[in-house]
């Protein structure tokens, strides 16, 4: 119980830090404009077909890729690896509370802001009722769990990248192309004769599983545990990382 | 106080350390991979199918089907995704899709029994060459499904998708997508392959017909794999030696005799066709008249003039000529009528090609069951050949040969002591030699069309086709500039504000 309010103080502290920060609000700016042109092109490249432009939108246009792969490693590079180098860590490490906590706490306050973020596309939907036309209301939902489900992995690949990196620039860099392994690696699949690496390719490949999946309504355990199972492995890589300082 | 530099661990104890991460590493992404294994290729895989109108939701008559299969199946997706700037290019890819991701409910519900193989004939090029040797195959766009030696063939414009292919301009009625009918279609198409009995076909053989041994540009070894892709056992059949036609004939073939038949195969067929018998009668012309007294006695005239149309869709050779039947959008200069058999050709646009073909009429015009399923232009005439065997000078003598509108095939449910038989006839035969079943998938549709009407095959599982949901913003002019500024300035700019009160809020 102790152990909860420690986290969820922690936690509190961390969204804090975001929401106080008007670097963070730049970066809000920027992705809400990205965001804004994939949102409109989507909707005149499907000829006002509703939901046509939400699965252009979430999931088929290359501006969501772009906030998804790329915006993650910038919410969580200092995380750690700022802390480490400025070094308030120490300080941190040498609080009654326990690594995991650290590192929980970390990563649900970096996803509370990334929910933040998508948080005003509904504004577009709004915009569609006004238009007399709301989307499939299945495909929303499902579209905007994969992107919950997907800011959480790699959220927790962020703060993996940003315990291992002694800078906050490194740990962008390297978050970034973690990212860019997992969208495209699994690509190589296309390529590949049938088999069983070309199908577990095929199942984690991010790219995939929202053409295949959430873009169109339909919720599969296989893929959500894929995400949480990818977020659990590397937040414990990431403790074990901040725990290794220990052992020099 | 320790010294500085001094290690905190002794080298034992470092290693000690080192292998307690590597261990728990291990476990860590081995646990991971038990999880995804588990949650994604075992039974306890599930999909929510969250859309409102239940776009993927397979329905109880497949889910039971699903469930109950006892034998592997395998299911394989042949479609061509390379998008020309054809109008129906646009719609046949969403097609393709959804049958696609209909699988994958289908896979995950069946529970391991079926596997499902989605090929690209531009990626896995020599696995589709394989399968198009292997059954026969010249169109991509097509499912295989499988089960031991029973297989079905579905085509996308045939059975998984109904399409308006609109005018013959696109610019003014373009291709759409009307429904889905995937789902009856596999289901039916799976029940077939595990349940159902398969129909025998036999093909009559020792006067010269076409022989399904014969896999040359005239011979007919393409009927067998283009039945057998609809499940149905294909076998050849000497009246001759038999004497009768087996118990097992699902139906017949007569495939273009050119020599008589024996009075005893006569009789044979008469015995057959008054027992309810099904036969698909396609003959030359020019070949064998010994059965012209049994079409008669079953209702149906037969003229042996070769049908000529000196105008648009006609090619004329030494001793062929093309007649091309086809929806009436499309400028053929034959139409289709209105049967089971061609009504999915009519909508499709697909062309069914005669080649070399006379006309066939009820012997009695009050015949209710005769149905013409193609028709010529009412400028095509008959031409009379020189004697029994050689083709005329295909013009039209206007003291003797008529122009006007005949039947070039028809669907015939003969009455009185033939009850219950039914008949296929197209007095025509190169219409299913292996190049016109290669070349003109109209010609392979209408066998297979023809086929299954005469054994009577309904689909075996009956559900009604999704329509595609296709809700439109209604934007007038300057509105998409409205919305663009909206969502892709204010609202960040919005943002830009927050970020400068933030900060003078810090400054304080």
């Amino acid at each position: 119980m102790r152990g909860i309010r420690t986290l969820l103080i922690l936690t509190g502290r961390e969204v804090e830090s975001y929401f106080f920060a008007p670097l963070m609000y730049l970066v809000l700016a920027v992705f809400l404009v990205l965001n804004g042109l994939a949102f409109s092109y989507s909707l005149i490249d499907m000829q006002g077909n509703v939901d046509a432009t939400v699965r252009s939108f979430l999931g088929g246009s290359i501006l969501f890729w772009i906030n998804i792969l790329f915006v993650p490693p910038l919410l969580t590079m200092r995380l750690i690896a700022e802390e480490r180098r400025s070094g308030t860590l120490e300080g941190l490490m040498t609080a009654p509370v326990t690594d995991v906590a650290v590192v929980v706490a970390k990563y649900l306050g970096a996803l509370t802001f990334y929910v933040a973020l998508w948080a005003p596309s509904i504004v577009y939907l709004l915009v569609l009722k006004s238009y007399g036309a709301l989307p499939d209301g299945g495909i929303l939902a499902t579209s905007y769990a994969g992107i919950l489900l997907l800011g959480a992995l790699l959220l927790a690949i962020g703060v993996f990248a940003s315990a291992v990196s002694p800078n906050q620039i490194v740990a962008a860099i390297l978050g970034m192309v973690f990212n860019l392994l997992l969208f495209f690696a699994p690509l190589l699949s296309l390529q590949m004769p049938r088999g069983r690496l070309r199908l577990a390719l095929e199942h984690v490949s991010i790219l995939f599983h929202f053409q295949n999946s959430f873009a169109k309504g339909i919720l599969d355990t296989g893929l959500v545990a894929v995400y949480l199972i990818g977020a659990a492995i590397s937040l414990f890589l990431a403790v074990r990382a901040l725990e290794s300082r220990r052992w020099s | 106080m320790r010294r500085p530099g001094a290690r905190t661990f002794g080298r034992g104890r470092r290693l000690g350390i080192l292998l307690n991460v590597l261990v728990m590493m291990g476990l860590a992404v081995a646990a991971a991979a038990i999880g995804i294994w588990l949650t994604g290729f075992t039974d306890l895989r599930r999909r929510f199918d969250l859309t409102q109108a239940e776009t993927y939701t397979l329905r109880l008559d497949t889910t039971r089907l699903l469930e109950g299969l006892e034998e592997d199946v395998e299911i394989i997706t042949i479609f061509d995704r390379l998008t020309w700037h054809w109008d129906v290019d646009q719609v046949r890819p969403k097609a393709m899709e959804y049958v696609v991701d209909l699988l994958q409910e289908y896979r995950v519900r069946a529970r391991g029994r079926i596997s499902v193989e989605n090929l690209d004939p531009r990626i896995d090029f020599d696995r589709v060459r394989d399968l198009f040797t292997e059954h026969g195959l010249s169109q991509a766009n097509v499912v295989i499904v499988r089960s031991g030696k029973s297989r079905r063939f579905l085509g996308l414009e045939t059975d998984l998708a109904e399409f308006d292919f609109g005018a013959a301009s696109p610019v003014f009625q373009p291709t759409r997508l009307l429904a889905y009918t995937a789902e009856e279609a596999l289901s039916s198409a799976l029940f077939e392959v595990t349940q159902a009995a398969q129909p025998v076909v036999h093909v009559i053989s020792g006067h010269g017909e076409l022989s399904l041994s014969d896999a040359s540009e005239m011979g007919g070894s393409y009927i067998g794999s283009t039945l057998t892709r609809d499940n149905f056992d294909v076998r050849p059949l000497s009246l001759i030696a038999e004497r009768k036609v087996p118990e097992d004939a699902g139906a017949l073939l007569l495939l273009g005799p050119q020599t008589a038949f024996l009075d005893e195969e006569i009789v044979a067929l008469d015995a057959y066709l008054r027992g309810g018998g099904k036969m698909l009668v396609a003959v030359d012309p020019l070949g064998d008249r010994s059965l012209d007294p049994l079409f008669e006695r079953l209702g149906l005239r037969l003229e042996r003039n070769i049908m000529c149309y000196d105008q648009k869709g006609v090619l004329r050779g030494a001793s062929v000529t093309e007649m091309w039947v086809g929806p009436a959008r499309l400028g053929t200069p034959g139409t289709y009528g209105s049967h089971e058999i061609t009504n999915t050709l009519a909508e499709d646009g697909v062309v069914f090609v005669v080649i070399r073909s006379a006309a066939v009429s009820p012997a009695d015009e009050a015949i209710p069951w005769f149905t013409s399923l193609l028709s010529s232009h009412p400028d095509t005439f008959g031409d009379i050949p020189d004697g029994q065997t050689k083709a005329g000078n295909y013009q039209q003598d206007p003291r003797l040969e008529n122009a006007g509108q005949r039947c070039l095939g028809a669907a015939f449910e003969p009455g009185g002591a033939y009850a219950g038989a039914r008949l296929v006839f197209v007095p025509s035969v190169a219409w299913v030699t292996n190049r016109a079943l290669y070349n003109f998938p109209g010609n392979d549709t209408f066998l297979r069309r023809s086929a299954a009407w005469l054994i009577g095959r309904k689909r075996s599982i009956q559900l009604p086709p999704r329509r595609p949901r296709a809700i439109v913003a209604d934007l007038k002019p300057g509105e998409e500039d409205e919305i663009f500024r909206y969502t892709a300035v204010y609202l960040p700019a919005g943002a830009l504000v927050l970020a400068f009160l933030v900060w003078l809020a810090r400054r304080r």
